[in-house]
């Protein structure tokens, strides 16, 4: 069994997902390379439902993964929709992943035992309504800075470029001249001393010097030292949130170095820390926010919140330290107070946002709860492990359908319930597929669990397909060896059957760290024969659409 | 509906008895002790305590009485107060240190353990990089080299001591982070499409946090003995300001004659690091059995 080759995958039509070659390797703690998919193809055609049926450790969860990129293959393509899914970068296969859900075999584990169920229903939408609504606020922003900046970039570009590079030179020759003064920095700075006084020529000594005097002036020579040379690249780089991030990591740098030589030299002066605190602040939360603003435009407001927070705090501590006495107990309170209001706000409007998500997600999650029998009074506020586990994957369901995917995978989704649950799960999922439209694919390590809801069932071992074919093909008629021991391996519901006497499959399955020669299933296949082991099996067309992949398969002369 | 509203009230009583059984009664007194410790060291200032400079003449070494609770010292200075103020010390260094490390640390314990690859072998030199360094003598020279006129030795000891701590924080949350990563609620996260700090933060972190406070309130503890070991070498904040382990110190000479000089510091101390060890066991046993259940 285990063959390669393509001849099952249906050209002549468009599939909604099309697995080729694909192959999935990974390192074993021994450091050696383990094969655990070697060439596994398939296409699932829109509406269509796919039983992958293999024993544990035969690659189909990892194929599963390979899917949906978690992690990516090691080599093959899979196409969604006609796009490759292998070829997006982490954002893109982000952006698609709304379309391409999963279901898994642990129900209890594959809920957050922290959140309630309205919050794991929901959390899909959270995420994707928390970008939107962040993006459109922050976009219209950036369109407005990002023009004035352009202009005057356009206007000052070449007064800018020249001054750019002076504004950043002296103001790095200020900040040494101004932490040199300090004792304890004396030693270490002197080597800089000195090539800063000899770049930072008459022109510059002076600027710098009427920095160091007026603080105030060395914001304002800080603010210009960040918009000109933020003009001349946004300019240069066309794209905004580039040139944002590129000034953000400028100035972050410089926010650090900052603090550290403010909170090293001077933790006395009131005055010069007042000034240097709003000083840092405003450069932080640029430098920061900025920072964020291009790597994610939708978190930049909140994250910019929180920077600004902790700068507020940082520099309080700092203050507040330097103080003594009585000063220092009524700076404290007074601070703790302002702060205590601050956070206070800051919580309040984070609860009613949260909560005005809650509401509007509601009806969707009602909805969905509904729609696969959850009786949703009195289940919403409650946690994952107060449900039983076919509830539970009833709610896991309803998570995945919340984003209205195209393709639902099903990694075993019933093999860790009772019995008596896994037919309503199976009907469910029949039932949902009709509902939402979507296309399944279904894997189990059990033929009986498929049979009825595939519309095409691929057998697999150790990694490769061994026959592919709709059910009714078969069941009644399988021609791979390894299929047709998994047939005789159903329990009967035939009283008269001795299930004693049901084929085992015999040996243990073959290490995926080096599969046999030719076929992969010869060291356990009762057919085997001499061409197995040196010869890897084709597929082959059996039936119409029945697919084997076995040199002797139970049609072929030699069994007749 | 009368009879079905007493069902429910009946059935929350239960539920909450049963988590008060679960901490148990020495859970909550050493809960109260702290939190009457850490009250009186926020308002010392208010609060109707003597100062902790003050000496008294004619009280040397005295015993407790009635003016002076818990006594005086060599000098004839306030005990109770020296005591409170000294947990002013104590406590600001073992919860700033703990925090700041808590912060460093577990950041780098949750990307460690979440990214794995290159980047948690890159994390994890870097933690053990932090723990080859032998802590007393990392400190010692920091000191000797930053700060010998002892101004800043608040700000190096909250550092020295956060440094130190990051490393078995980070451990910790990497260890767990790793466990609950393997858990298949996040990589449905990332199947939704989540992005990673928002696994990490919103699905791994609540998961990891219960261990991790009570692990932090075990190194808080931690802290604050070093910070007594410290005192005893004299490294410590210097003299006039009270430390729990300067006050032991200067007790020594005395306790023969006057043992309540030290026992009183050492005392608070005791029952400062016991409190915290206790109440962090009991919430890891808590969390532990919780977590079994699931
Ligand atoms: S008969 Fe040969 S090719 Fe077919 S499954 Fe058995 S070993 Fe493989």
């Amino acid at each position: 069994m285990a063959g390669s080759g393509n001849l099952h995958l249906r050209e002549q039509e468009k599939p909604l997902l099309r697995v080729e070659d694909l192959v999935v390797n990974f390192l074993s703690a021994g450091g050696e390379t383990v094969q655990a998919v070697s060439g596994f193809s398939i296409d699932v055609l829109e509406g269509e439902t796919l039983g992958l049926v293999g024993e544990s450790g035969c690659g189909k969860s990892t194929t599963a993964r390979a899917i949906i990129q978690s992690p990516k293959p090691t080599a093959g393509s899979i196409q969604l929709d006609g796009v490759e899914l292998t070829e997006l970068d982490d954002e893109e296969m982000r952006r698609t992943r709304p379309i391409l859900q999963m279901i898994f075999q642990d129900p209890i584990s594959s809920l957050n035992p922290r959140r309630t169920i309205r919050d794991v229903v929901a959390e899909p939408l959270y995420v994707w309504w928390e970008e939107e609504t962040g993006r459109l606020a922050i976009a219209s922003w950036f369109e407005k800075t990002g023009n004035l900046f352009q202009k005057i970039s356009s206007k000052f570009s070449r007064p800018a470029r020249i001054l750019a590079p002076l504004a950043w030179l002296s103001l790095i020759f200020w900040l040494v001249s101004e932490a040199s003064d300090e004792r304890s920095l004396e030693t270490w700075l002197s080597w800089l001393k000195t090539p800063a006084q000899f770049i930072g020529f008459p022109v510059l000594f002076i600027l710098a010097a009427m920095a160091a005097a007026l603080s105030v002036v060395g914001a304002v020579w800080l603010v210009l030292a960040v918009i000109l040379p933020f003009g001349v690249i946004s300019g240069k780089f066309g794209s905004v949130t580039n040139t944002v991030g590129l000034t953000g990591l400028f100035t972050s740098l410089f926010a650090v170095v900052f603090l550290f030589f403010r909170t090293w030299s001077s933790l006395g002066g009131v005055a010069h820390w007042l000034s240097s605190g709003i000083l840092l602040l405003a450069v932080g939360f640029l430098a920061v926010w900025s920072l964020l603003a291009c790597r994610e435009p939708s978190r930049a407001g909140s994250s910019a919140l929180a920077v600004l927070v902790f700068m507020l705090f940082a520099i309080q501590v700092f203050y507040i330290v330097g103080l003594d006495g009585n000063t220092k107990l009524a700076v404290f309170s007074l601070s703790a107070a302002v702060d205590g209001i601050l956070y206070w706000l800051i919580a309040r409007r984070y609860k009613l946002a949260r909560a005005q998500m809650r509401q509007r997600a509601e009806p969707e999650v009602k909805r969905v709860l509904e729609a696969v029998g959850m009786e949703v009074e009195g289940s919403l506020e409650r946690k994952p492990h107060e449900f039983s586990g076919g509830q539970a994957q009833r709610i896991s369901i309803a998570r995945a359908l919340i984003l209205n995917p195209k393709v639902v995978i099903c990694d075993e989704p019933v093999s860790a319930l009772d019995v008596s649950v896994q037919a309503q799960i199976l009907n469910l999922l029949e039932d949902m597929k009709a509902a939402y439209g979507l296309t399944l694919v279904f894997i189990a390590h059990d033929l009986a669990v498929v049979k009825n809801i595939s519309d095409r069932v691929a057998v697999m071992y150790l990694g490769k397909i061994c026959e592919v074919g709709p059910p009714e093909l078969l069941y009644s008629a399988p021609q791979h060896p390894y299929t047709r021991l998994l047939i005789d391996a159903i329990p009967r519901p035939d009283p008269e059957f001795d299930q004693r006497n049901a084929v085992r499959i015999e040996g243990e399955l073959p290490s995926p760290l080096a599969p046999p020669s030719g076929c992969r299933f010869r060291t356990r296949c009762p057919n085997v024969q001499a061409k197995c082991s040196t010869e890897e099996p084709q597929m082959k067309e059996v039936a119409s659409g029945h697919y084997v992949a076995c040199h002797y398969p139970a049609d072929s002369e030699l069994n007749q | 509906m009368i009879k079905l509203k007493l069902r429910k009230r009946t059935r929350e009583v239960d539920e909450t008895s049963r988590t008060n059984n679960s901490l148990g009664l020495m859970f909550w007194a050493a809960v109260s002790f702290l939190a009457v410790l850490t009250f009186c060291a926020i308002f010392a200032d208010i609060l109707p305590f003597k100062n902790p400079t003050q000496t008294f003449k004619g009280f040397n070494k005295n015993g407790p009485s009635g003016s002076f609770l818990l006594g005086n010292d060599g000098v004839g200075r306030d005990i109770l107060s020296r005591v409170v103020y000294g947990a002013q010390t104590s406590l600001v260094i073992a919860v700033v240190g703990t925090s700041i490390a808590l912060i460093i640390g577990g950041s780098i314990g949750l990307a460690a353990g979440y990214y794995r690859g290159k980047v948690d072998r890159l994390l994890t030199i870097m933690l053990n990089t932090t723990l080859i360094i032998p802590p007393l003598i990392l400190f010692i020279s920091l000191i000797l080299f930053l700060d010998p006129a002892a101004e800043r030795r608040m700000f190096i000891l909250i550092f020295t001591f956060a440094l130190l701590s990051i490393a078995p924080i980070g451990r910790v949350v990497r260890a767990n982070t790793m466990a609950w990563s393997e858990r298949e609620f996040v990589l449905a996260a990332q199947t939704i499409g989540a992005r990673n700090g928002r696994v990490m933060f919103r699905e791994i972190l609540p998961n990891v946090a219960p261990s991790l406070i009570s692990y932090s309130l075990i190194v808080m503890a931690t802290l604050i003995i070093v910070e007594g070991a410290v005192a005893f070498l004299g490294l410590s904040v210097p003299s006039p300001t009270p430390t729990w382990g300067d006050m032991i110190n200067k007790g020594r000479p005395h306790l023969d004659v006057a043992p309540h000089i030290t026992l009183m510091p050492a005392l608070s101390m005791f029952l400062t690091v016991l409190s915290l060890n206790f109440i962090g066991d009991k919430l890891q046993e808590k969390f532990e059995s919780k977590a079994a259940i699931l």
